[in-house]
């Protein structure tokens, strides 16, 4: 089979990105969760969220 | 027919305040409120006025502050959780005796909570809300007409009395498109010599203030301002009758539970039920004279809210707890329908006599 | 009434975009036609195309809109299911979009793949009775804002002057002349008078072109 070149990040749920296509959000959320799996710092990592476009992550998964 | 226009709730407050001369809007997005300040921001330029979207909240009630201080008419609005960082704000206004009209259309929570409309902030508009002993002149209106008719009344009120005005909607009220006629809107002219307007060196110059160094002083000022207070519950407590002359039951709402209320109403009369509605319009003063009249006439009470049960408390205290009072209610966004309703008036029909 | 593939229904806030959308929609199912109904509103939090989800379901009209519509959140959320308005050329799709300059905004991305496929109908809706729009001159800035942030010129005009549900025939007569004005201003056709059903008869006595409406009543109660 082939080699996977790109996926979603560990630390981030496995459920649908709520974020508009395209929107720069979405993209810094995952850049967040690829640092977080790169320090391997899941298990010590708090994450807050604020009222906006964020507020889903308190909602989901 | 023609001199009605189609507005929405949160609009109608905007042009009714307008109407009043209110040349002042301080305020910031939430939703279901949002188009106050919309509509405000493309009013206000037009006419000479200032609109301002403040950086927060609290920014907000404190620039209303200033301009409460020279006597001019000013309004801000918000929904729910900016309410309440507008508190602390607004104690000072109570404390600094400013009038000044302040919109609450509220939605579900508590905490962020949700956008839908509630009436859960009923607490916190009647019993202080912010710090220290003081009152609002509170009204609550049922209909898009009674959200122009009631702003204008506010701005009136406020300034009689030198009390902040809070007026407590809910997000559907805010929301719904009705017909409205802006026009009939009287601005009463009140004693503005306490205002800052600059002494001309004419003058002695005023202070708005709320601190004292004395706590005597502040004691004075606290029972001057009850005073007034004791004035507004004589006369100016304002409800609406509904079917009560020959009531068994009395139903009791303020708001959008009111609009649902009525429509149960109708529904048991139809069963047969002898049911009427006392809809409280000043929630503070609370319209207590009728309802003790009532709880001399009918078996039961049942109220309706969109909360915990928050006026229903008002309700026990206003009819010295002498009938049983039964409770219509959704929460979280949710409005009651007239089904559930109608099951509590049939439930308080069965129930009778003193307690 | 004939229909390009895409109607768009743009206007003031409050002018009557939804309920038009929702019943042109009905119309064109009814007429045999494969249509999809997509709501692009990201400014209004209630009384959204998603309220008439079981009637378009029944009659077979996909609705197309934020999953978050008439939940307790209203994040400006556009799924990506809307790309199908542009990408599916093989059904009708009309698109509610958000009242003013600030609604229009959302269509953009849709805008070039509109523009060249060139088949579509961008509508004005009207209503003399909204306080920010009672005559010619303010429509007409509102209209130049839509067109400014959508990008997508105006091809028509739906003349929806109403006062809820306290409309009279005369109330909607009484409008033509200001729908006119208009339409001489700007050089569009007046596509259609929208009418609540129980007196669009008593208007059509008057004025051509009048469509009649089923209103969306999603009140609890009734008075």
């Amino acid at each position: 089979m082939g080699e996977i070149v790109f996926q979603k990040p560990k630390s981030l749920c496995d459920v649908p990105l709520h974020y508009c296509p395209g929107c720069t959000h979405g993209i810094v959320h995952r850049l967040v969760a690829e640092a977080i799996d790169e320090l391997g710092i899941e298990g010590q990592t708090i994450g807050v969220a604020s009222v906006g476009c964020s507020v889903f992550t308190l909602l989901r998964a | 027919m023609a001199d009605k226009v189609l507005m929405k709730g949160n609009e109608a407050i905007a042009e009714a305040a307008i109407m009043a001369g209110c040349r002042f809007y301080f305020g910031y997005p939430i939703t279901p409120q949002t188009e106050v300040a919309a509509y405000m921001a493309k009013r206000m330029p037009k006419i000479g006025g200032t609109f301002l979207q403040a950086e927060s909240e609290i920014a907000a009630i404190n620039m209303c502050i200033g301009v409460a201080s020279t006597g001019k008419r000013v309004m801000t609005s918000s929904s729910s959780p900016g309410i309440s960082l507008k508190e602390e704000g607004i104690s000072y206004m109570a404390g600094c005796d400013l009038p000044a009209l302040i919109v609450n259309v509220e939605r579900g929570g508590p905490g962020l909570g949700g956008i839908q409309p509630s009436q859960s902030d009923y607490f916190q508009a009647t019993r202080g809300g912010g710090h220290g002993d003081y009152h609002l002149f509170v009204v609550a209106p049922a209909s898009v007409q009674e959200m122009v008719s009631l702003t204008a009344h506010a701005f009136n009120v406020a300034e009689k009395y030198r009390v902040p005005a809070m007026l407590l909607a809910d997000g559907t009220l805010g929301q719904m498109m009705e017909p409205v006629s802006i026009e009939g809107i009287t601005v009463e002219d009140h004693d503005k010599s306490w205002a800052l307007t600059g002494t001309d060196c004419k003058r002695k110059h005023n202070i708005i203030n709320s601190l004292s160094l004395l706590p005597e002083e502040l004691e004075q000022w606290n029972l001057e301002r009850y005073k007034r207070y004791e004035k507004i519950e004589a006369e100016e407590p304002m409800w609406e009758e509904y079917m009560m002359d020959d009531a068994d039951v009395c139903v009791v709402a303020f708001g959008i539970a009111s609009r649902v209320s009525r429509n149960a109403i109708k529904a048991a009369r139809a069963q047969g039920i002898k049911v009427g509605m006392i809809r409280p319009i000043t929630l503070w003063p609370f319209p207590k004279k009728p309802l003790l009249a009532a709880a001399d006439k009918v078996k039961s009470f049942v109220t309706v809210e969109l909360n915990m049960g928050q006026m229903v408390e008002d309700v026990e205290l206003a009819t010295r707890c002498k009938r049983p009072i039964l409770m219509a209610n959704r929460v979280g966004g949710c409005i009651p329908t007239p089904e559930q309703v109608l099951a509590q008036i049939v439930e308080a029909n069965k129930l009778g006599g003193a307690q | 009434m004939k229909f390009k593939r895409l109607t768009l229904m743009a206007g003031h806030y409050g002018s009557g975009k939804t309920n038009i959308a929702v019943n042109l929609a009905m119309m064109l199912k009814k007429a045999g036609e494969d249509v999809v109904i997509a709501d692009l509103d990201i400014v209004n939090p209630y009384y959204r195309t998603k309220d008439s989800e079981e009637e378009l379901r029944a009659a077979g009209i996909p609705l197309i809109s934020s999953e978050y519509a008439n939940s307790n959140v209203d994040v400006p959320a556009l799924p990506q299911e809307l790309y199908s308005i542009v990408d599916v050329k093989s059904r009708h799709a009309i698109v509610d979009i958000g009242g003013d300059d600030r609604g229009a905004l959302a269509l953009g991305r849709y805008t070039p793949f509109i523009l060249e496929e060139n088949n579509y109908d961008m509508l004005l809706v009207i209503n003399k009775y909204r306080p920010l729009t009672p005559d010619t001159a303010s429509t007409l800035e509102v209209m130049r804002e839509i067109e400014a942030a959508g990008g997508i010129p105006f091809t028509g005009i739906v003349n929806n002057s109403n006062l809820g549900r306290e409309t009279t025939p005369g109330d909607v007569i009484a409008s033509d002349a200001y729908a006119k004005d208009i339409a001489a201003a700007t050089g569009l056709p007046i596509r259609m008078t929208t009418v609540k059903a129980e007196i669009a008869g008593a208007v059509a006595e008057v004025l051509p072109d009048v469509v009649p409406l089923h209103l969306q009543d999603k009140r609890l109660w009734n008075d």
